[in-house]
Parts: C-alpha cells; structure tokens; sequence
C-alpha cells in the first residue's frame, strides 16, 4: 500500500530525517513512535504530501506520490490532525461534508446523494451523528476530534493518517477511537499510520510499530520487539519497566520514577509492627510491601501495606466468602484493596514467629497452623472437594530488594519447609492415612520491602532460601505443636 | 469628466512632485535656507511723508491695536487680494514679498515668494519688512507664525474677510490707512462704487421676462460646487439682474445632477478653465444634459476665477465680465 | 425559545434567504429609481422605464427631461451603485475566507491604494491619455491596481515561498501604507484640485455615466463568476491551509486565482467609484451572522445584499440634503461603524450565554 524508500528531507536548512525506508500494508494499525525531535511530524507531512521532501522515494498503490493530484490525493489519504484552527463557525454536518471535496466534479460542486449518504455512515461510525446541526465551536476537544475524524473517513481514503490522536482525549474517547480504527482496518481493511506518544496505546493496538531516533528508523517490527525495556530506554532515556498486560498478550512500559532519598532508607519488619488477638493477628508496615499471595483479598502479586489472618469458627462455611471477608475488614477499619486478608479456624494464641538475620538482609516470618485438614498431595483425588477448616497460613516478610522470579522462589522454598516439618511431626491425611504434605486450605504470603541489598535468587540453597527455610520450618513445627496444645485445653 | 490637460502632464506639477520625492529620498542637509536680503540702508528713515498720516493705529480684524510708526517701505502680503490692493493703490513698490499664489499684477513675478496657505516665517522675517498684511481667512492658519512675527516687532495687519462689495471697500481703506495711501483709497472706493452703479443701472433694462437663470460652477464635474447666499458672485448676479441657481443654498453648495438640470439654466458660467482644459466643451458633452437651455443655445462661458472670488479692486471687471456673458444685449 | 427556532429555522433555509436578498435588491432598485431631487410622478417613471428599457410599444411621450434624467442620470446611478456595492461585497466576503478573518476587507491587501493613487495622480498631474479622453482615470486606476497586486503577491512570495495568508496581509498592509504616503503628499502639493481628490476619494456614483458601467462590467462578471466556482475551496482553507490541502484543495492555485479575482473586483469597483468603505466588510459579516459561513452561499447572498445596500446608501446620499449631496462614503461609514459595533455586541452576549 505505502511504500518509502530512502526518504531524507526536513525544513528550510534543517535537515530532520535520514534515509528512512519502510512498507505498510493495507488493513495494517502502523504505529510511528520517537522521542521529541525525531522526525515523527516530518515524516507525516511529507506522506501526506504537504511537505517537500529532498532525496528518496514515497509509493502510494504503487504510484509516486508526486504523480497524485491534490484531488486523487485526498480520496486515496486523509489526514486526522493533532490541532484544529477554525476561523469561522461551521456546523458539525458542514464541517464533515467538506470531507467529500475531493469526490466532487464539476465546477460549481454539486452535492450527490451518494455524498450524503457517506456523510451520514461516518458521522453514525463516529457517533458525532447527533450533533448534526451543533456549531463546532460548542463541542469538547474529545467531540472536536471525532467530528474531525467524521471529515477524514467521509473522504473514503484507503490510508489514515493520524497525527498523535489521542492527545486531547480522555480515556473513553481513547479507547473509542482506536477500537474503531482497529475495526475499520479488519472490516474495511483500511490502512491506518498513526504516529504516537503514548507507547502503551501504540502497543495495545498497532500490529507493528516504527521507531524512529534522531531522523533514521531504529526498529520495525511486531510490538513486542519494539518495545524491549533495554532498547526503549535507550532511546527515550529514562528508566523504564516492562510489564505484559493483565489481559491481553501485549507490552506494557512504565515509567519509574527516582526515587526521594527518603524512599529510599531501610525499613526492617519485625515484631514490632505485629499484633495479635483473639480475632486476629495483623501486621501494619510503615511502607508499602511488594507482596505475591494466595489470601482471600489482595491475593496475586501488589503492594500491601497491612496484613490480617483473622479467625473464623471451623464451622465457617460462606458462599461469597470474599464479600464477607471484604465487609469484616472494612467494618475493623482495614482497605480491603490494600489489605491482604486470610482466614483460619486455628486458635490464634497458637502462633508463631521468628526474625532471622541474614548477611545484608533479614526476614520475618509468622506462622499459624492448624492440621485438621491435613492432605496428602499424591492421593488428593482420594479427597472430596468440600473444603474443611484447618490451614496453614505463612508470612514470610523480606527485608530486601527481591526480584521477581526470588518471590516464586520463596514460595517453593517455603513451601518444602512446611512439607518436612508436618513430616517431622508425623502429620497424617485423615482420609488416606498417608504422610501429610499441607492442608487443603494452605495459603502463603511473600511480602518484600524492596529496599536494601538485592536479592536475585531464593532456592534453598541461596542466603535468603536458607533463612526461609529454617524459619519456615522452625515456625510451622512450633505453631503446630502450640495449635495441639491450645486445642487440649 | 475630470480635468485633462493636453497630451501629457501638468509639467509643474510633475517637477514639484518628483522634487520633493527627490528631496526626500536623497540626503536632507541640514543647512535651511539662509538667503539673507540685503541689508536695504534705511537711509530713508526719518523722512516725513507729506500727507502726516504716521505713526498710525488701525483697529485690525483680529481686534487688535496695530500700531505703524512710519509708512511703509518693506510689505509682504500673504494673500493676492491684499497684494492686489496695495498695487491698485499704488504703492506697489514697496512690495517685498507675496504669496505662492499670487499671480497679478505682472510686477509680482518678479517679487519674493513667502508660501501659499501656510505661510513660511523664516522667509517673511529675513526679508525685513515693515508691515504684513495678513488676512481673516486664513488668519487662523497662520497665527502661530503671525504671533512669531510680532515677538520679532514686525507690525501685522490682518485685513477684514469681505463676502459682499460693502466689506471690499472696508478693506481698501484699511490697507489704505497702513500704506499712507488714504486718498487713493477713497478714490478707488469711489470708482467702484461708480462703475457698479453703472452696471445696476443698465439691469434695470431687464425685464421680467428676459431674467436669466444662471447656473455658477466653480469646480469641474463631478464635484461641481455653485456659490450660493453670502459669496460674492451672488451678489453680482443680482446686481446684474440674473437669477442664481443655488441661490437658495448657504455658501458653497454642492447641488445633485438632477436638480442641475431641473433648474434648467438659461446660461452656465464656469470658472476653472484656468486650470481646466476647455471647460466648456466638457459641459457641452454632459450626457442627460442635452435639453437644458443652456446647452441647446450654447449658452457656455467661462470667466476666470481671479476675477469673481479675489476680494480686490478687480471684482468690478468681474461683474463686467459676467454681465456681458450673460446679458449680451445690454452690456456691451 | 421560540424566537431561536424561528431563527434557526430561517438560518437553514437557503431558498428563502435568496428570495429575501433578490426581493431586496428589487426593492433598493425600485425606490432608488424613483426617488431622487426631482420628482418623477410614478406613471412618467414607468412609461419612461416601459418605453426605454423593455421596448414596450407605450404610446404617451413623457417629458423628455424626465426622460434625460431617469434614463441617463438615475438609472445608470443606481446600476453603478448596485455593481459596486455588489462587486465590494463579494470580494470582502471571499477574503475574509481566504485570509480566515472576519476583520478582513477588500482593502487589506492595498488595491484601492493602488486604485487610488492612480486615480488621484490623474487628478492632481493633470493626465490625459488621447485615446482614453474622458477614461484616462478610471483606467488608469484599474491599471495601477492591478500593478498592486502583483507587487503585493511578488513581494509576498520572496518573503515566504509558501505565501501563507499572513505574509501576504503584511505585505499587503506595507504597500497600502506606501501607497497612503503618496496619495497624502499630492494633496498636500495640491491647490486647486484639493476637491476634486477628496471628493473621488471620499466616493461617489454621481455624475459617471454608462460609460463607467461599461468600464466595471467585464471585471465585475469576470471576477464574481470565478469566485463563486471557488467556494468549495474557500470553505476547506477556513480549516487552515494543511488541512485544506489535506482535503485535496490544490491551496497555492486556488488561493492565487482567488487573490487575483478579488482584487480585480475591488480595484475596478474602486476606479470607477473612489474608496467606499465598509460595504466589503461589514456585510459579508451581517450575511455571516445570519445565514452561517458556507461560501457557497455566503457569496452569492453578500452579492445581492451589498448591491443593494449600496443602492439605498447612495439614495441617502443624495436625498437627505437634497438637493445638496453627501459623499457616499460619508454614509456608508456612518452606517457601517454602528452597524458593526451592534454586531459585534450582539455576538458577545451570544457568546456569553
């Protein structure tokens, strides 16, 4: 479809691109992405034809650009550009009409009913069809836009060109606006070039992306290759972090920002900021933890700042006990999003927990077991799927910098730990009198301060896996042999 | 339509135009004019005059007292009217300096020119004179520069405006009270007032039914402007015993084409062939004026300007001329 | 409420707004034809106008004075009025587009200096060209208007290669004043001619002929009829010349051709009538207020109603101190200035609202 070869040029005595060369192909979402200065701009009005261009080629449908016409130009592009400058006040419905200019014939510019029936489609497509007869002064920026976008689609072009589109728009608008080039480029297969800012969007939608540093092309390719953390911050110069979307199988760059030198000082848990009663054991940190656990709230990888395992009578049994949980913590004053919350049926007099120091690092680890519903994992099928109290739950607070794949680490290691230590106890599975290896109901909690030394590794033969391993050992044995105790009595 | 000259350019026009461009453009030095007249000896000084008539003080039309300690030898007129008196009363040769657009009599030629309607201070006071004769009309104009002259001690006279022959006659005697020239004045009052009377006199031979309808233009189409009550030509049309078309109006009046024609003249008088090629050949060819009296009988003159607006003693051939124009019959 | 809907309703539809313009133009033309310093009775006019215009076999004789004046002093007075009026007009309005300001007039770009300045030189050097006679200035006007542009756009484009619209009103308003400056020193020059020059420059319609008709004519046709193929194109270059150019307007033709058509309009308007003002910009902006931007109408209805704006201004002119007359430039200034500055509050408090 469009096909640049060689393309050099710039304003005046400034020369602001270099040799850039690409292809793009019709039904294609091809994002330009660069740093301020980079060409992104340039190269768009060149491609449009309304800047000059010194040395190379531009090939539209096979044809040198400078072979269209103004008028065969603009039914095969249109432009969607960032500003717009109106001088007088046209309705939404004249201002959308101007697109078919370029369809016109004739001297005097007779308007077809062909001409008002793409006027119509686009505005529907865009949803501006309701301001029809508005002024287009009265609009938001957002509606400005699409109205804008109505005018460059009612020329029929078969390539779009959008110059940082979502600029002015809220999120909604945002997401309309490229849910919409996305459909048009699958259903009508047009070809969209859009030169972006926002490198996440640029990632989301495009099906391959440009970027362009200093003029020159640095990459093209799938997004995922484009926007690799080392090379990004390159050429943006900043820190960035890469991360996959939640849902879809696309990058995401965040920004990180510096850190204050506050932020940055040593924090140490310890049993300090425990409390235990008889309806819970929490934990408040002074600073946000980066947390990885399976409680009932705040489960998954966040940033949790308090922890509660709260008791609950073994004959706890709730539909929606994530509701539940979520209401109980916010009637004792918790944020349930900010709160990592579990349940056990264990007295909670019965818990354990040890500070252990490492070499440049140290972990805190708090313990409540109860091993009424003790499982065999090997002959789990043995089991039926209703859930019985009981449950081990772990904490292990790390202080330290921990890295992603040290938090999963830690949880194996913490994991073989407890294992040995309902071995050593000789916990049996009730129900396949085999030797136990959890209970049904285990959870476990990975909280790191991400301060301090840096912790690459958690296996068990690492530093830090061998602290989890002897404190989660230690504490699963002791809170054990205090839950039987407690129970006794 | 507008005014055409031959073939060509109003060569003085086009030379004033491309001087000043000249002057502009190129280097202005500094250096003004700094021609000095001789220093004329005075040796005619204290010379009494026979007539006794210095130092005299002359109520002027500004209100002031202006006194002239002795008669005249150094004038400068800064109006033609003014100048024409002077020479009319004869003491034309102690005229030193006049205005740009003094153009009678022939003497003046030859005299030093002072400006046109402002008038050039510098000039006037190098040139050394006794008396200025300023005027009412454009007193206003140059008072600035007539205060500058009486700081320096110059004796200013500004002479009255006249709209009609009674204020004419004043001005005469005023100017001739300043010159020493009383008795010339009285004489050349008279000798107007003489000839006019004549003239009135020989109008009485028009009757009702031969009173013509004059139509007065001053400026060439399409800004034609006819004078109407209080100017001077309307008082000679009804002194002659002719009917001024816009008569009815107040000074210069710009009339409407088609009233013009309405009116329908019996004779149109133009006075700005002076500056104007053939005048009354670009009446004649009017189109939509093709029935009006006068056109059909060729009824077309055109009478200079001097003589029908100078306030000065030329105003009589003025009448004289006009009366002939449109009385053939009876005058001449 | 209502009174909005009524307007909208009446803002939407465009044959009733071309009915409203034709209708007063009719009008203007009317009245203008039959009023005037003197009285022509009502059957004379229409005899004369039967007799002389539509050939119609009439057999009474009206008064051939009437007939001189209605035929050859009214009637070409107010077609001249109307063709000035109408040319001024259109061409304010199609700059006003073109420049993307509604503060814009046809004199912005400096043609009726140019106009003027040959007008007033003919006047003040005493010119005459054997040939032309009488037309040596009216010609020699449009001439030196025509050099203006030119010099205006050759100018323009060395200072920028692009022409954007605002180098070309800066080069526009350089030359207008250079051009004043000469005007101003031949009248400073001047002595007898002074009112002759002030009377042409304050304008006028009065005492020009057919001859002048047929002077303005040509221009008059030439120049509306090439505008008004442009109005889709003037539309699209409101949004700014990119965008214009993006929307497939070949921008440096068109904004060329639209030039060059509008100053012809305005320098020939300006030879044969002097410097009338207000007409090109206050009226495009009333049709604007009132009917909405699109060019493909606002020229059109700008034509007709600035014809007969002008029409009823000149009757003004000539009859409120009959039989004594006012420069037409007076009363288009007198009527415009207010004019406006109602426009311009009443836009505000539309605005606030």
């Amino acid at each position: 479809m469009l096909e640049v070869t060689g393309l050099s040029g710039g304003y005046y005595n400034h020369p602001v691109l270099d040799s850039v060369s690409f292809t793009v192909n019709k039904g294609e979402l091809f994002g330009v992405l660069g740093p301020n200065g980079s060409g992104k701009t340039t190269l768009l009005s060149m491609l449009s034809g309304v800047l000059a261009y010194e040395a190379g080629t531009i090939k539209i449908k096979g044809k040198s650009l400078k072979e269209y016409s103004a008028k065969q130009l603009a039914q095969v592009i249109a432009v969607l550009p960032q500003h717009s400058s109106l001088a007088f006040s046209y309705t939404v419905k004249e201002t959308v009409s101007l697109g078919r200019y370029a369809h016109q014939k004739g001297l005097f510019h007779s308007w077809s009913d062909e001409d008002e029936a793409v006027v119509q489609k686009v505005m529907e497509q865009t949803g501006v069809a309701d301001f029809s007869d508005y002024q287009f002064e009265q609009l938001s920026g957002g509606e400005r836009q699409r109205v804008l976008l109505a005018q460059a689609l009612a020329q029929e072009p078969e390539i779009l060109f959008l110059d940082e589109p979502t600029n002015h728009l809220d999120l909604s608008y945002q997401k309309g606006l490229l849910d919409l080039m996305k459909k048009m480029a699958a259903e009508y297969e047009l070809t969209v070039i859009a030169i972006f800012h926002d490198l996440n969007l640029a990632g989301l939608y495009c099906d391959r992306l440009m970027l362009l540093e200093k003029g020159q092309v640095r990459v093209n390719d799938i997004p995922n290759e484009v926007l690799k953390q080392e090379r990004i911050q390159q050429v943006y110069r900043t820190e960035i972090e890469k991360h996959p979307h939640p849902a879809i199988p696309r990058p995401q760059m965040f920004i990180v920002p510096n850190q204050h030198v506050s932020e940055k000082e040593a924090c140490m848990i310890n049993e300090q900021f425990l409390t235990v009663s008889d309806e819970m054991v929490q934990l408040h940190a002074p600073i946000p933890l980066r947390t990885m656990s399976s409680g009932v709230t705040g489960s998954g990888t966040g940033w949790h700042q308090t922890f509660v395992n709260r008791h609950v009578s073994h004959t706890y049994s709730c539909e929606n006990h994530v509701e539940e949980m979520t209401d109980y913590l916010r009637s004792y004053g918790f944020e349930p999003s900010e709160t990592v919350g579990m349940m056990t049926a264990v007295f909670l007099e019965a818990v354990s927990y040890r500070f252990l120091q490492g070499e440049n690092f140290s972990i805190f680890v708090v313990v409540t077991a109860g091993v009424g519903n003790a499982v065999d994992a090997s002959l789990a099928d043995q089991h039926s799927d209703a859930p019985r109290p009981g449950t081990i739950n772990t904490w292990v607070f790390i202080n330290g910098h921990v890295a992603e794949e040290a938090f999963i680490h830690s949880i194996v290691t913490a994991t073989e730990a407890k294992v040995k230590a309902l071995h050593e106890l000789g916990v049996k599975d009730p129900v396949t009198n085999t030797w136990a290896t959890g209970t049904s109901t285990d959870s476990i909690l990975i909280a790191a301060t991400q301060r301090g030394e840096r912790l690459q590794y958690a296996g068990t033969i690492t530093p830090l896996g061998k602290l989890i391993s002897r404190g989660v050992y230690d504490c699963t044995v002791e809170a054990i042999e205090r839950n039987e105790r407690v129970k006794r009595t | 339509m507008f005014k055409k000259a031959k073939w060509g350019i109003s060569m003085k026009k086009l030379s004033s135009l491309s001087a000043v461009l000249l002057l502009s453009v190129g280097l202005m030095a500094g250096c003004g004019d700094s021609s000095k007249e001789e220093n004329v000896s005075t040796s005619k000084g204290n010379e009494p005059t026979a007539t006794q008539a210095f130092p005299v003080t002359i109520k002027d039309a500004a209100g002031e007292e202006v006194t002239i300690e002795k008669e005249p030898k150094k004038i400068v007129s800064l109006i033609p009217s003014n100048t024409e008196i002077v020479f009319e009363l004869g003491a034309g040769d102690n005229v030193v300096g006049v205005s740009d657009n003094d153009n009678y009599p022939k003497e003046v030629e030859n005299i030093e020119k002072i400006g046109g309607m402002e008038m050039n201070t510098e000039k006037v006071i190098s040139l050394e004179p006794d008396l200025v004769l300023a005027h009412a009309s454009n007193a206003h104009n140059g008072s600035e520069g007539i205060k500058q002259l009486k700081e320096v001690g110059i004796p200013v006279l500004v002479v009255n405006d006249s709209q009609n022959f009674e204020q004419v006659y004043k001005s005469i005697e005023m100017i001739g009270q300043a010159t020493g020239e009383n008795e010339a004045a009285e004489e050349l009052v008279q000798d107007m007032q003489e000839d006019l009377k004549e003239i009135e006199e020989k109008a009485k031979a028009v009757t009702e039914q031969d009173r013509k309808k004059v139509l007065i233009e001053v400026s060439p189409a399409p800004e034609i402007y006819s004078p109407g009550k209080n100017t001077f030509m309307n008082e000679m049309l009804q002194m002659i015993g002719a009917d001024n078309v816009a008569g009815d109006l107040e000074g210069w009046a710009k009339i409407d084409e088609e009233s013009m024609i309405e009116a329908n003249p019996d004779v149109i008088v133009t006075t700005y062939g002076y500056y104007t090629e053939d005048p009354v050949a670009q009446v004649k060819s009017r189109s939509g004026w093709e029935d009006v009296t006068a056109i059909k009988q060729e009824q077309i003159y055109d009478v200079h300007s001097d003589l029908v607006t100078r306030s000065g003693p030329r105003l009589v051939e003025g009448v004289e001329e006009l009366a002939e124009a449109i009385y053939p019959n009876i005058f001449n | 409420m209502l009174k909005q809907s009524i307007r909208t309703s009446l803002t939407n539809n465009k044959p009733l707004a071309y009915i409203i313009a034709v209708s007063f133009l009719l009008f203007s033309m009317m009245v203008g034809i039959s009023i005037g310093s003197v009285s022509v009775p009502f059957l004379t006019l229409f005899q004369i106008l039967g007799k002389e215009v539509f050939h119609l076999p009439i057999a009474a004789q009206p008064d051939t004075m009437f007939t001189n004046i209605v035929m050859n002093i009214r009637l070409p007075r107010v077609l001249l009025a109307g063709l000035v009026g109408a040319s001024l007009a259109i061409a304010g309005a199609a700059f006003q587009g073109l420049l993307r300001n509604p503060l814009a007039d046809p004199y912005t770009l400096g043609v009726s200096s140019g106009a003027s300045v040959g007008a007033v030189a003919t006047i003040f050097l005493g010119i005459s060209i054997p040939v032309l006679g009488n037309f040596t200035l009216p010609i020699l006007s449009v001439v030196f208007s025509i050099i203006t542009i030119f010099c205006v756009l050759f100018f323009a484009k060395k200072m920028d290669r692009s022409m954007k619209v605002e180098t070309i009103i800066l080069t526009g308003i350089i030359f207008s004043s250079f051009l004043s400056a000469f005007i101003s020193l031949m009248i400073a020059l001047t002595g007898e001619e002074l009112r002759q020059i002030i009377g042409w420059l304050m304008g006028s319609v009065s005492m020009r002929g057919w001859s002048y008709i047929v002077i303005i004519l040509p221009f008059f046709v030439i120049g509306s009829l090439t505008l008004m193929m442009n109005t889709q194109e003037l539309n699209a270059m409101t949004f700014g010349e990119n965008r214009a150019k993006h929307l497939g307007v070949n921008v440096q033709r068109r904004k060329l051709t639209i030039l060059i058509a509008g100053s012809v309009l305005t320098g020939a308007a300006v030879a044969v009538s002097g410097t009338i003002g207000f007409v090109g910009l206050v009226i495009p902006h009333i049709i604007r207020q009132i009917w909405g931007p699109d060019h493909k109408h606002l020229l059109p209805l700008s034509l007709l109603i600035g014809s007969g704006f002008l029409i009823l201004a000149d009757l003004v002119a000539r009859m409120v101190i009959s039989p004594s007359e006012l420069p037409i430039g007076v009363i288009t200034s007198l009527i415009g200035a207010p004019a406006f500055a109602l426009i311009l509050l009443k836009r505000r408090r539309q605005g606030e609202r």
